[in-house]
């Protein structure tokens, strides 16, 4: 190896060696194990794709699915249009906004367990503070985390409600770079707000728009605190969103051949995904 | 002054005296949920039994590490893979299964209690639970901590109602005691205080719910222990998740959250005083008497679980924490020993006076202590194992067994299947794991 090459390599050899302990290794370890019947730990017959196959024709799995699907896209809807919101009114640097930004990152600041656990003590009717709020409107009857339809909605909400400052301070980074002087021009041009936003806040966050959803895509189809924590999948399954069938299948049922093909596979979906994503941003790029 | 010879001589010494007892202390390494370094109950109870065998078994040290009680099972079978298990580990009684299928506990039969006097283990009065990790004539784990669950109710709130606890011998007597208990006591049209709670929610509830003991209790077996398959979809069965699903649709004795509320919730809101009687597990006596706002210690009790015709009190499922030793152990002996000192009536004494614990061995009960008002509880119960106990077969994957049985409920309550289609699906789900 010459000195130039070596160069090159030296600097990578430790992030190669913690990539290839934490990451390379594990999954091809899961990629070898999603092979055999592992049942407790235990590694039996060979089955091939046989828990590939298993997965893909689960009939909860299927469903899983598309409560992912729906979770994903409402939740992703409202937290980046929150935290875009949020990132736009609270950019300046003034003392009220900056305090704005602080209580707007509380929820992000504090553990998802605790976080969930505290919507969950708010959404409970028996015990939470949505009894005083909703008895007063004529439906104490109402039942928030004991009906499918709401119990979802407290998902999404409990999504929206932690990660919006997140998506707030990835799109405030890309706020800030744009060129002030692009705005003073445009208002000499009588260019409004809403002109403003459209000809040049939106096209110049181009990238920081799709690192912040492809982060929530990523984030959302893989969750699992949110619905282990707050709704616990159901009521009859309404909320068993992907992670929480993947972490049943591998850490309640022991199931962990199934439970590896399964992670694998959402491994892979992801990657897809955003592959999409990029796609339909370039796409976007090359007509623009 | 003291040469340098005398001091370097000195200290040699020390150090082979350190050396020698260290290599002639056998260390027995003990995974547990307890944690003896605490002041309270069980982890107490702990520090005393190991303080005592230490003393009496001067060459051997016990040493506890404690860990996270749903990772037990799951660590120590890894530990087992990999040659780095414990000596002695704490299972819970859903795992026992699991880990003699991998082979990794010792025959406690051979090990200790073969050396018992004839007939001692008979003492262990829950037949069903002293045998639950039989198997043939090997024995690889021994019962430490019964639990159940049970009904608790609110004595003060029967005698408002002019309820006798002792009346409520069928499944239709709860539900009319339930109706009388269910109160809107402020008159804004909202009840305030149920009748009757249960933990539906599909977590992993510890076996916490009232559909098993109604099944069983029209004397249905409800898993095949040699195939493993199981039997849901029954009259009993179907009954059962019918009458769940009136208690919230139709009396309106139970509020639609038990949908959402696992067994904490429950318990929780019954300390709460929102409910007058309320499924949860009878370990939870103790810390629910002292929680609870309506002076627990005068007004808690428990129910055993009815049955369809009132004929005996309902089937008392055992439940609760075992003790194994590792079948590779290097130590095997002596962890037997400790294992066999942690279960000998002396040690029951003291896990149930300081632990709070529920004596496994009738003759503790026979105690003065027992015999005083505030373990009326434990007699109950006692009786109620005596008539009838019955365990989950243990070489079945039981995981999640609980939270199948509660999806069922909940497709019912909210009209989405009918009792025999839900109770279908649990039995794909639970024949899905085996």
């Amino acid at each position: 190896m010459n000195s130039s090459t070596r160069a090159v390599w030296l600097p990578l050899l430790p992030f190669l060696i913690i990539e290839a302990l934490f990451v390379a290794i594990p999954l091809s370890i899961g990629a070898y194990l999603s092979l055999y019947k592992v049942d407790f730990l235990e590694k039996t017959d060979f089955v091939g794709l046989g828990n590939y196959w298993s997965v893909l024709t689960s009939s909860a799995v299927l469903h899983s699915a598309l409560l992912t699907a729906v979770f994903t896209f409402f939740a992703l809807f409202f937290t980046f249009i929150t935290g875009f919101s949020l990132a736009l009114v609270l950019e300046r640097d003034s003392r009220l906004h900056v305090f704005g930004r602080a209580v707007v990152l509380v929820p992000f600041t504090i553990s998802m367990l605790v976080g969930s656990m505290l919507l969950k003590w708010i959404f409970s009717r028996e015990a939470g503070l949505m009894l005083s709020v909703l008895t007063p409107l004529g439906l104490g009857d109402v039942s928030i985390l004991a009906d499918p339809e709401n119990a979802m909605a407290a998902l999404v909400f409990n999504a929206m409600w932690r990660d919006s400052a997140f998506a707030m301070i990835l799109l405030m980074a890309g706020l800030k770079s744009v060129p002030l002087q692009l705005y003073d021009a445009a208002r000499i041009d009588g260019a409004g707000p809403i002109r403003r936003f459209v000809k040049i806040t939106l096209p110049l966050m181009r990238l920081p728009i799709l690192i912040t959803l492809v982060r929530l895509i990523i984030h959302f189809t893989n969750i699992l605190t949110f619905p282990l924590i707050l709704t616990g999948g159901g009521p009859s399954d309404a909320t068993n969103i992907l992670g929480l069938q993947l972490y049943r299948t591998g850490f309640q049922d022991f199931r962990l051949g199934i439970a590896n093909a399964f992670a694998l596979m959402l491994f892979a979906f992801n990657i897809v995904m955003i592959f999409i994503v990029i796609r339909l941003f370039k796409a976007k790029e090359e007509q623009a | 002054m003291i040469s340098k010879r005398a001091i370097l001589l000195a200290l040699a010494t020390a150090v082979m005296l350190a050396g020698t007892s260290l290599v002639s202390a056998q260390v027995v390494t003990v995974w547990t949920f307890l944690d003896p370094a605490k002041p309270t109950g069980r982890d107490l109870a702990l520090k005393v039994v190991i303080e005592k065998f230490e003393t009496a078994n001067p060459g051997v040290k016990i040493k506890v590490e404690s860990q996270i009680f749903s990772e037990l099972g799951a660590k120590f079978l890894m530990g087992h893979k990999t040659g780095t298990a414990p000596d002695v580990i704490f299972i819970n009684i859903e795992n026992i299964g699991s880990l003699v299928k991998a082979g990794a506990l010792a025959d406690l039969q051979k090990a200790a209690i073969e050396k018992w006097p004839t007939g001692q283990d008979a003492d262990f009065f829950m037949r069903a639970g002293w045998d639950a990790a039989k198997v043939g004539n090997a024995r690889f784990a021994v019962p430490l901590f019964a639990g159940t669950p049970t009904i608790f109710y609110r004595k003060d709130l029967f005698k408002q109602a002019g309820i006798d606890p002792s009346s409520i011998k069928t499944w239709d007597a709860l539900t009319k005691a339930a109706q009388k208990l269910t109160k809107d006591t402020n008159g804004d049209g909202t009840t305030d205080v149920w009748g009757f709670m249960a933990p539906l929610s599909p977590e992993r509830g510890g076996g916490v719910t009232a559909v098993v003991p109604m099944i069983q209790s029209a004397k249905e077996v409800l898993w095949d222990s040699k195939t493993c398959q199981p039997r849901y979809n029954t009259e009993a069965g179907k009954r059962a998740l019918q009458m769940h699903a009136d208690w919230i649709n139709v009396q309106k004795v139970m509020t639609k959250e038990a949908l959402a509320s696992n067994s904490d919730d429950v318990m929780e809101q019954f300390t709460a005083g929102r409910f007058a009687m309320a499924v949860g597990a009878l370990a939870r006596f103790e810390n629910t008497a002292r929680a609870a706002t309506w002076n627990g210690n005068e007004n808690l009790g428990v129910l055993p679980w009815p049955t369809w015709d009132g004929a005996t009190t309902g089937p008392q499922s055992v439940t609760g924490w075992y003790l194994g030793v590792w079948k590779n152990s290097k130590k095997l002996d002596v962890a037997a020993k400790f294992v066999d000192s942690m279960i000998s009536e002396e040690s029951v004494r003291t896990w149930s006076t300081t632990g709070g614990q529920v004596p496994t061995r009738s003759s503790v009960f026979k105690d003065a202590e027992f015999r005083k008002t505030k373990y009326e509880y434990v007699r109950q119960m006692q009786t109620a194992w005596s008539t009838w106990s019955v365990i989950a077969p243990t070489n079945c994957n039981m995981a999640r067994f609980d939270a199948d049985l509660n999806s069922a409920v909940q497709r019912v309550v909210l009209k989405q299947s009918d009792p025999a289609k839900a109770l279908a699906e649990a039995e794909k789900k639970f024949t899905e794991r085996q």
